[in-house]
């Protein structure tokens, strides 16, 4: 009962901390206050990721949808087609034929989930549970740099920087093990109510 | 009567006193606490049994708290100081507060070697069905899944991932509700940090005296918390604290109503006797007979259990009647009293009824287990000792007649003697025991039995909250049921085991089992290495050039690529063996599941947590080689209901035995009638737990073998004393108000165990002694 390693265990040990609530500063309440509290974001999104091992950087792009209090939607379009569904049941990966992918059994997937839905939103609140917080700028134009509290999710991330406005901009993270990822949103529009579409893959289990 | 015998068995009664009180009460008291040691084996393997109750023995001496705070910090400190109150002393092995962030790196690094050899159940499928789009497939989601991080073992390393999928399947975070923090475990409910606090006991679980230990440092340790952090809260669960509940309870309820019979015995042995001197005889040919009994069972057993000792104790109800017997005649004889002669009155009846009594307890001697022979060792040696002593010693304690005899009381007695028999003719008789048998009937109909030992106890409602309360949040739970897994080699056990975890996977897909531990999850067969290496051949190495081109595609480096292939070919043969992971300090959670090697067999443990049905888990064991499913729960209440039927055939022989020897002291037909208020007391207790709804047990049959023991005495003594008439009567009715003062009084204890035992002796013993008069013929004088 003294090991447990898991990334899956990390992930749970550091996600599920819900270190008491630190006093918000002035900033990232400011910062709080001016995102857009729309029920529904969309958004186009590029992934530019770059590891040691490889030669060139591997990019990715697609489209976002953020149904507040449902979840998240992740499409990638380029340079393969797959939809990522991250609820509160965890993560699930829908193939380009429709057909979800066996989930993966690991037990800290809603916590992953969790977070990442924190970071594109961004749940400042949420995400001081987990992270050292600092914030720059002003709020017109925003940084929030987190730093992980635990030993455990600093095996995993470096840390993790946010730019953005109404609206998150780009999201960067620096990975442990050398790799660094830039994703950033563009064309980020409001709505009032999921499509169809939208509503039948985040309700799926 | 010679006086030198009087003087030998004095000084052997003596030693035997003091012998006993020295083993006792000098030392470790060789007393025995877990239900579980009086059970023979539940099985028949013996290789099983050892891996099962070695991890029973460790389950049982391992303890977990939770210190709860409203604050994480000071839930810690709290902890941290609980933890060092308890390490104090040697109650614990170990004491555990702080647990160190386990490091990824620590696991990559051991397994690094062997990634040719472990895969995941899927990947090996995958691997081997390999076909054209694999390698694509596998690479994409390994790359670009924006998600998935795995264990974050470095692409140059796992180009693949599934290096990093096996790692993260091992079922090191079975438990995902506690989190390593800031070097604690920490458990989250919605107001409260709980630290936890992990304890091993320096010892058995069921050793009395570390379980008192066990109690005074919890006790210090949890008034100094709560003297420093009046918000802190205590929660525990673990074996040892239901064993010494249990302990505590048999010991405190033994004490008030051994006291309470104790004072009641004494006030009525006065009342009838009219002086001190009785009731301290009575007491020295019990404690003398308990103490050789005592000896014995220790001396051939090795130690005493304490069922043996309660079941043993409530032979006194039947010691002391020899005593009474002797006293009754002395009550009789008045101021014409010889001890001689009165000895001479009573030592047929006495030597009758321990004859009786003797092959009584002695067919549970015959029984196969273990439990019952130590119990018929107890009962023989200690009525023979009390016996003895009321034979040899009280004529010598006890010469001087009575100096007032309480006439009017024995007229009464002697009228009330004469009424009974007078009433009861044949015909009366027959009708009676007519009436009876119909007014029971319907009781006998609804008569039902329980075997499940977990309604034997009844453990105090805080420890039950508090266990439920650990399991909720933090998810560990204690199990009795588990897989042993035996086989001639490690080789063998490992194969055994994938044969096993692979039904188990199944079972766990279809949401039957959370989960389960596995040695061979950690360290595959070699058979099983071996297939996953050629896996990998089969599905990516067996074409050089696809591979590299399909890595090149996404930019992987050449050094990258060249690496891959060599530490692939350097693989070739390599088997990470068993030893090297349970030297390593990963498998310490884990190394209880491997039992090792004795006597030429393996054997080990697979552990499965949170299942549904305990048919599922049988079914998973059905048909394999060397898998048994061990379920001690189960197998000790089966034991049970074989004990409770045992001991029905038990009674059964020794009411017969005990026929055979009325029938040679009285004859076929007054032999029969001096059996039958003991079997129609017997009938009517059972028709009575029938009426009650109450299912009877193993000790509702243990408690009628002692009526049957305790109450033919009746008949027999009040035949023996016919000529005494009120004072034989007034013998008897003693007799059974000391039985039912001593141990009738146990039905109203809280152990149900102890509970049936009482109320079946109180309502049998009552039923047989109100009958006996009515039944006695009158008129012919008993051949003496």
């Amino acid at each position: 009962m003294s090991g447990k390693l898991t990334l899956s265990a990390f992930v749970i040990f550091c996600l599920s901390a819900f270190v008491p609530l630190a006093h918000a500063q002035d900033l990232a309440s400011q910062i709080v206050a001016g995102v857009s509290r729309a029920p529904v974001l969309r958004a186009e999104f590029t992934q530019i990721k770059t590891i040691a091992a490889l030669t060139r950087p591997l990019v990715t792009s697609g489209r976002f949808t953020y149904v507040r209090g449902q979840g998240l939607l992740w499409r990638i379009e380029q340079p393969y087609r797959a939809t990522y569904v991250l609820n509160e049941q965890g993560i699930v990966e829908i193939g380009d034929n429709g057909v979800a992918r066996a989930p993966t059994a690991a037990p800290g997937l809603q916590h992953v989930s969790r977070i990442f839905r924190a970071l594109f939103e961004p749940d400042v609140a949420l995400l001081q549970q987990y992270f050292d917080t600092t914030a720059n700028g002003d709020a017109a134009r925003w940084e929030l740099v987190l730093t992980p509290q635990q030993a455990a999710l600093r095996h995993v991330f470096k840390n993790v920087r946010i730019h953005g406005a109404r609206f998150v901009d780009d999201v960067k993270l620096d990975e442990a093990n050398g790799d660094f990822t830039v994703i950033r949103f563009r064309r980020t529009q409001e709505a009032a109510t999921p499509d169809d579409d939208e509503q039948r893959l985040l309700r799926r289990q | 009567m010679k006086h030198w015998r009087a003087v030998i068995w004095a000084g052997i009664a003596a030693a035997l006193i003091v012998g006993c009180v020295t083993v006792l009460f000098v030392g470790r008291a060789p007393i025995q606490t877990d239900l579980l040691a009086l059970l023979p084996n539940t099985e028949r393997h013996p290789t099983v049994e050892r891996a099962a109750s070695q991890v029973m023995d460790a389950g049982a001496r391992r303890l977990i708290f939770l210190i709860g705070h409203p604050t994480a910090e000071k839930a810690k400190s709290a902890a941290q100081q609980f933890a060092r109150d308890l390490s104090a002393g040697d109650t614990f092995k170990l004491v555990r507060a702080e647990f160190p962030t386990p490091d990824a790196g620590v696991l990559r690094t051991f397994y690094l070697p062997y990634r040719f050899q472990l895969l995941t159940d899927a990947d090996r499928q995958a691997l081997s069905a390999a076909d054209a789009d694999y390698l694509g497939t596998q690479l994409q989601r390994r790359l670009y899944d924006p998600f998935r991080r795995g264990l974050g073992t470095p692409l140059e390393q796992d180009p693949l991932g599934l290096f990093d999928a096996y790692l993260t399947a091992l079922p090191f975070a079975q438990n995902a509700k506690l989190e390593f923090d800031g070097g604690y475990l920490i458990a989250r409910d919605n107001d409260r940090a709980y630290a936890l606090v992990f304890a091993e006991l320096n010892g058995s679980a069921y050793d009395g005296d570390l379980q008192r230990r066990l109690s005074a440092s919890l006790t210090r340790a949890e008034n100094v918390l709560r003297a420093a952090e009046p918000d802190a809260r205590v929660v525990r669960a673990g074996a040892v604290h239901h064993a010494t509940a249990a302990r505590e309870a048999a010991e405190r309820e033994l004490n008030l109503i051994g006291a309470g019979s104790l004072i009641g015995i004494a006030a009525l042995l006065l009342w009838a006797f009219r002086s001190f001197r009785p009731i301290g005889l009575g007491l020295l040919s019990v404690a003398v007979g308990i103490c050789a009994a005592t000896l014995a069972t220790i001396a051939v057993f090795g130690e005493i259990h304490i069922i043996t000792l309660v079941f043993g104790a409530s032979l006194t109800g039947e010691a002391v009647d020899y005593s009474i017997q002797y006293f009754a005649a002395r009550l009789h004889a008045g101021k014409n009293w010889d001890a001689r002669r009165g000895l001479h009155a009573v030592a047929p009846g006495i030597v009758v009824a321990v004859a009786t009594s003797l092959l009584g307890y002695g067919a549970l001697a015959l029984t196969p287990f273990p439990a019952l022979r130590q119990i018929a060792l107890f009962a023989v040696v200690g009525l023979i000792a009390a016996c003895l002593t009321v034979l040899l010693l009280l004529p010598a304690l006890l010469k001087a007649p009575m100096k007032r005899q309480p006439r009017e009381l024995l007229r009464r007695m002697s009228a009330l003697l004469t009424r009974c028999q007078q009433w009861g003719t044949p015909r009366r008789r027959a009708l009676l025991i007519a009436f009876l048998v119909v007014l029971a009937i319907p009781g006998w109909w609804r008569l039902s039995a329980q075997d499940d030992i977990r309604l034997l106890v009844n453990p105090p409602a805080r420890l039950v909250t508090e266990q439920n309360t650990i399991q909720r949040l933090t998810g560990f739970s204690q199990s009795s049921q588990f897989f042993v897994v035996q086989g001639a080699s490690e080789e063998e056990v490992l194969q055994r085991e994938e044969q096993l975890t692979l039904r188990l996977s199944a079972i766990r897909q279809q949401g039957g089992l959370a989960s389960y531990q596995a040695v061979s999850d950690f360290v595959p067969s070699a058979a099983r290495q071996r297939e996953n290496y050629l896996a990998w051949r089969a599905g990516v190495f067996s074409s050089p050039k696809k591979w590299r081109a399909a890595l090149g595609a996404y930019g992987f480096k050449k050094s990258v690529i060249n690496a891959q292939e060599r530490e692939f070919r350097r693989a070739d043969g390599r088997t990470l063996e068993l030893t090297t992971w349970l030297q390593s300090p990963l498998s310490i959670p884990f190394r209880h599941l491997w039992a090792g090697a004795q006597n030429g067999e393996v054997a080990s443990i697979v552990m499965p947590s949170g299942f549904m049905s305990i048919t599922a888990l049988q079914d998973a064991a059905n048909n394999l080689a060397g898998v048994t499913l061990v379920d001690k729960v189960g197998g000790v209440s089966r034991l049970f209901g074989d004990y409770r039927r045992m001991g029905v055939v038990v009674l059964l022989v020794a009411a017969v035995l005990v026929y055979i020897v009325l029938a040679l002291r009285y004859g076929m037909r007054r032999g029969l009638q001096a059996l039958l208020p003991t079997v129609a007391g017997g009938g009517l207790t059972l028709a009575w737990f029938g009426y009650l709804a109450a299912p009877l047990t193993l000790f509702n049959v243990m408690a009628l073998l002692l009526v049957l023991g305790v109450s033919v005495n009746y008949v027999i003594f009040l035949r023996a004393g016919i000529d005494r008439r009120g004072a034989a009567l007034l013998g008897v009715l003693v007799s059974a108000a000391t039985t039912v003062l001593s141990f009738g009084l146990l039905a109203w204890s809280s152990t149900p165990a102890l509970a049936q035992f009482g109320a079946t002796l109180f309502v049998g013993v009552t039923a047989t002694v109100l009958l006996a008069p009515l039944l006695e013929p009158a008129g012919k004088k008993a051949r003496s």
